[in-house]
């Protein structure tokens, strides 16, 4: 440590030094435009029509909710496209600096860790600004982050160090009030990579990285620390406990940082991140550093220097990421608010309404014999009366014409009961019953012709041919008017699962399209 | 009872009871009268070996500071099995948690959570497994002794009190063991009297003896316990199947008699008419040969036929339209001619030969003949679809019933071995 700059020094000295130059992102910010304005006329073309389905169906509520998402969705962004401009202008302030998360759980050591590293900029003469956030503003303040065991960070507080960078302490990434949800949200945005801060004592609890999915994915680099990278040691002398506080050893440490090396790289992978997001974990005690008076012994015996390094390691990629970074931003915004809601929401809506159906389709045919059986046995127990009315008068037209309408008044109530989620127009014609050509009451007569003459006996009125022929008129009635209404049922249940692909097509295609610009963006 | 009978009978509850799974390896675990077990319980890392071991006096389980415990090890210590779980969290999705649970619900008698002093404050998933065991122990009698670990790593006792007051704070009316395996180990090797004192260990163990002190107790009551609402469960379950039996049955019956009732009804009817045909007729020409018999006969026999046929004719369209009503002739499959009305039903019951007086006589006029024909049309009435769908309904909801039984006796040789 004597004559070599340490790494303490080479970071503050490089932070202060950061010069932002902007990439030329103009072309590329028209493009994702483009891509917006194609997708949004694609979807409103896209819209399910429910012909054919009765409003309150199960069926029609179904496209009709994923039409609410998707309308509201289109709403919601043209207004997000105009709070974005909020967000840029929070960007623009934090543009010529690098703004870091510190994100971990309330026994993770955060506030130590930032008040710890404010004591080292201020020690090389940097001003130390702390702030937090209330009632949804930025709230200056000359107090330290709070410290203690059993300190439950409620609030969303930062610490600007030196000209150049923030620390951002969060409790977690959703916002704890809901008046500061927005700039909660626009400090995320704004960060440039994220420090996770894990405990010694149980180090590594990879499921906390589930949190950070949203960040992760915006291809923010991720350093692991392990805090309380220290321990007491105690002895009885003389009756009395003395105890001293020292750095866990160098192997300890190792092994820590390996198992979360390892666990993290499995975790990221699961959740679909890059790895090479993971920086190497390094281990860490304030309290030590501290204890010691911040030598810069003790500062490297309690990890910093490591730290340090591992800090200017990710500037690097932090620069980069920076100069493109109004592109990211629409980017982000496009990828997750709308592609990323319309995957979210509307896919498994798409997905459940197609299971549906399918299975109405197949219920189709089950429901058509079931209505044909009912409208059978509804039927054909009233023909013998209707039979025995008649003969007086012989009037086949009048017969035909009641039984017409009790096949259609039965079939139409069936319809309604079997058929509840379609809309079917049942076609009065085809209820039409139609007798074939010498279907009749028959005279039954008998030829007692012989030596007194001619003579023929009318016995009685026979019916045994019509009623079998009504039978079938009513089956081929019957049989016409229920294919009809299946045939309607599986014609508007075609249309809507056509539709339902259609829109899905329409989102792959797309999507694969951001991902093109996504690859132009970061190449 | 063999361990094939005994695995038998489990699953013949959990067949009818696939919830009550965990209730019966449970009580599996429970008729096996093994020792009392201990299990330590605890996010990974939070000292739970190392507690152990000094509990038991030995170095009985591995002890790292990382995460080390993956799979469950337990030792035999003095008649008390002792069993240390993988931490919770420690990796999660994989058999770990598996683990965690049959350590923590299916082989423990008492539970020690234990959670290190330094981390301050309960998390969430912590504090709602504490509650879930804290609950079970209301329940079944399990003691969870909770152990604040590694109280050596705050900086003096007044931290250690806040956190203390913090975690009693979060979980109210717990009472607090502080545990430092270390200054145990320390105060042993250099008999150190404060050391071991201020250990905890010793008073733990002290708590620990009271807790085992409970556990034949607790074992009796949980036995107990358990049979019971398994048994109030399959009783309840029992009842509601026979209620929906009886509704069956009862919907069986209603349509059988409607049936029964209409189909009499309609016999009785062309039954009359056919009786008051014959009736009217006089003399039988029609046995009597043509040939043997002059002009008028020849005609008053072709007359009488010709009525006869009408008579029958209207007879049989009468019982088809009634058994069509009936369901026992359904709406004929392929298209069929308009010459063919009757259809099988028909045609098996009532035959295809012309009909005398004589054979209408028996058929429509005679109690046998009458009867004949109820007992056949009902018949086909009982083969038909829907009376076939609420049959095997019936028979579905008896098996059902049936496995309830079964449940109930395997329950109860379990009991009787318990």
């Amino acid at each position: 440590m004597k004559i070599d700059v340490s790494h303490e020094q080479r970071l503050i000295a490089e932070i202060d030094s950061f010069e932002f130059v902007a990439q030329d992102v103009e072309g590329i910010l028209q493009a994702l435009n483009d891509w917006l304005a194609r997708l949004s006329a694609d979807l409103q073309a896209s819209l399910l029509t429910c012909t054919g389905f009765r409003e309150q169906s199960a069926l029609a509520r179904q496209a009709e909710a994923i039409n609410a998402v998707v309308r509201n969705g289109m709403h919601a962004w043209s207004r997000q496209r105009t709070s974005m401009e909020a967000v840029h202008a929070l960007a623009d302030t934090f543009d010529d600096k690098v703004l870091l998360l510190v994100f971990g759980k309330f026994n993770a050591g955060k506030s130590s860790f930032c008040n710890l590293l404010a004591d080292r900029f201020a020690a090389h003469g940097k001003t130390v600004e702390y702030f937090y956030l209330e009632g949804g503003r930025i709230v200056e303040t000359p107090e330290r982050f709070k410290e203690g065991a059993t300190e439950t960070t409620a609030r969303l507080q930062g610490v600007r160090l030196g000209e150049k960078l923030v620390l951002l302490d969060t409790p977690g990434l959703h916002s704890v009030t809901p008046e500061n949800a927005a700039l909660t949200q626009r400090f995320t945005e704004s960060a440039d990579g994220v420090l996770w801060l894990t405990s010694s004592t149980s180090p590594g609890q990879v499921q906390e990285l589930d949190e950070l999915g949203r960040e992760l994915h915006r291809n923010k680099p991720l350093l692991p620390v392990v805090t309380r990278s220290d321990l007491y040691e105690e002895d009885e002398v003389d009756g009395e406990l003395c105890k001293f506080l020292r750095n866990k050893t160098g192997q300890n440490r190792a092994e820590q940082e390996a198992d979360i090396q390892t666990r993290a790289e499995q975790k990221l992978l699961s959740m679909g991140v890059d790895a090479a997001l993971l920086g190497t974990p390094v281990s860490i005690s304030a309290l030590m550093a501290r204890q010691q008076e911040q030598t810069p012994a003790a500062m490297s015996e309690a990890g910093f220097e490591r730290l340090y390094a591992a800090l200017l390691a990710i500037t690097e990629p932090t620069l980069v990421y920076k100069r493109r970074k109004v592109a990211e931003v629409v980017l982000h915004h496009l990828e997750e608010q709308v592609l990323g809601m319309l995957r979210r929401e509307v896919l498994p809506l798409l997905a459940e309404l197609n299971v549906a159906l399918l299975a109405a389709m197949e219920r189709i045919e089950v429901r058509r014999d079931q209505i044909a059986a009912a409208v059978w046995r509804g039927v054909i127990p009233a023909l013998p009366e209707l039979l025995d009315t008649f003969p007086a008068t012989r009037d086949l037209d009048a017969i035909c014409h009641s039984l017409s309408r009790s096949i259609f008044e039965i079939f139409s109530g069936a319809a309604n009961a079997q058929l509840a989620d379609h809309a079917v127009e049942p076609a009065l014609s085809l209820a039409q019953i139609e007798l074939p050509e010498g279907a009749d009451f028959e005279d039954i007569v008998v030829d007692s012709s012989g030596e007194t003459g001619e003579q023929r006996q009318v016995v009685g009125v026979a019916y045994e041919r019509l009623y079998g022929a009504m039978e079938a008129a009513i089956r081929h009635s019957l049989l016409r008017l229920c294919e009809n209404a299946a045939e309607q049922c599986r014609v508007s249940t075609r249309q809507l699962v056509e539709q339902t692909g259609r829109l899905e097509d329409a989102l792959v295609l797309h999507e694969q399209d951001l991902f093109d610009l996504k690859g132009d963006l970061r190449r | 009872l063999s361990q094939e009978t005994r695995s038998e009978a489990a699953s013949e509850v959990v067949a009818v009871l696939p919830d009550r799974a965990h209730d019966l390896a449970r009580l599996h675990t429970l008729a096996r009268r093994g020792e009392p077990t201990v299990t330590v319980i605890g996010k990974y890392n939070h000292g739970k070996s190392r507690l152990l071991n000094e509990l038991i006096g030995r170095d009985a389980f591995a002890v790292a500071d990382r995460r080390e415990t993956v799979q469950l090890a337990d030792s035999l210590h003095e008649g008390v099995r002792w069993l240390d779980a993988p931490g919770l969290d420690a990796d999660v999705g994989t058999g770990d948690d598996r683990h965690a649970l049959q350590a923590a619900w299916l082989e423990s008698d008492i539970r020690l959570f234990v959670h290190a002093a330094k981390e301050g404050e309960l998390d969430t998933r912590e504090l709602s497994l504490l509650e879930a065991l804290r609950a079970d122990g209301a329940r079944t009698r399990r003691q969870t002794l909770f152990v604040l670990s590694q109280a050596d790593q705050l900086a003096d006792d007044s931290e250690l009190a806040k956190v203390g007051d913090a975690i009693g704070a979060q979980v109210p009316g717990l009472s607090l063991n502080f545990v430092s395996s270390t200054r145990y180990r320390k105060g042993l090797e250099g008999d150190k009297k404060l050391l071991l004192q201020k250990s905890g260990i010793p008073d733990l163990r002290l708590a620990l003896g009271a807790a085992l002190a409970g556990v034949p107790h607790a074992r009796a009551h949980e036995t107990a316990l358990l049979f019971g609402e398994i048994r109030a469960e399959l009783q309840a379950l029992r009842a509601e199947r026979q209620v929906a039996l009886e509704a069956l049955h009862q919907t069986q019956r209603e349509q059988r008699q409607d049936f029964d009732e209409g189909l009499e009804a309609v016999i009785e009817k062309v039954g009359q008419a056919i009786g008051a045909l014959l009736d009217a007729l006089g003399t039988d020409h029609a046995i009597v040969p043509d040939s043997a018999k002059d002009a008028y006969a020849i005609t008053a026999g072709k007359v009488e036929r010709a009525q006869i046929q009408i008579g029958y004719s209207r007879a049989c369209i009468e019982i088809d339209a009634f058994l069509a009503g009936h369901g026992v002739v359904g709406l004929p499959q392929a298209q069929q001619t308009a010459a063919r009305s009757l259809n099988s039903v028909m045609v098996a019951v009532m035959g295809v030969s012309v009909k005398f007086r004589k054979d209408l006589r028996r058929m429509f006029c005679e109690a046998l003949g009458r009867q004949r024909m109820q007992d056949e049309f009902t018949q086909y009435f009982e083969i038909s679809a829907d009376r076939q769908a609420l049959a095997a309904r019936i028979s579905e909801t008896e098996s059902a019933i049936a496995a309830l039984d079964r449940a109930s006796a395997a329950l109860a040789t379990l009991e009787s071995a318990a």
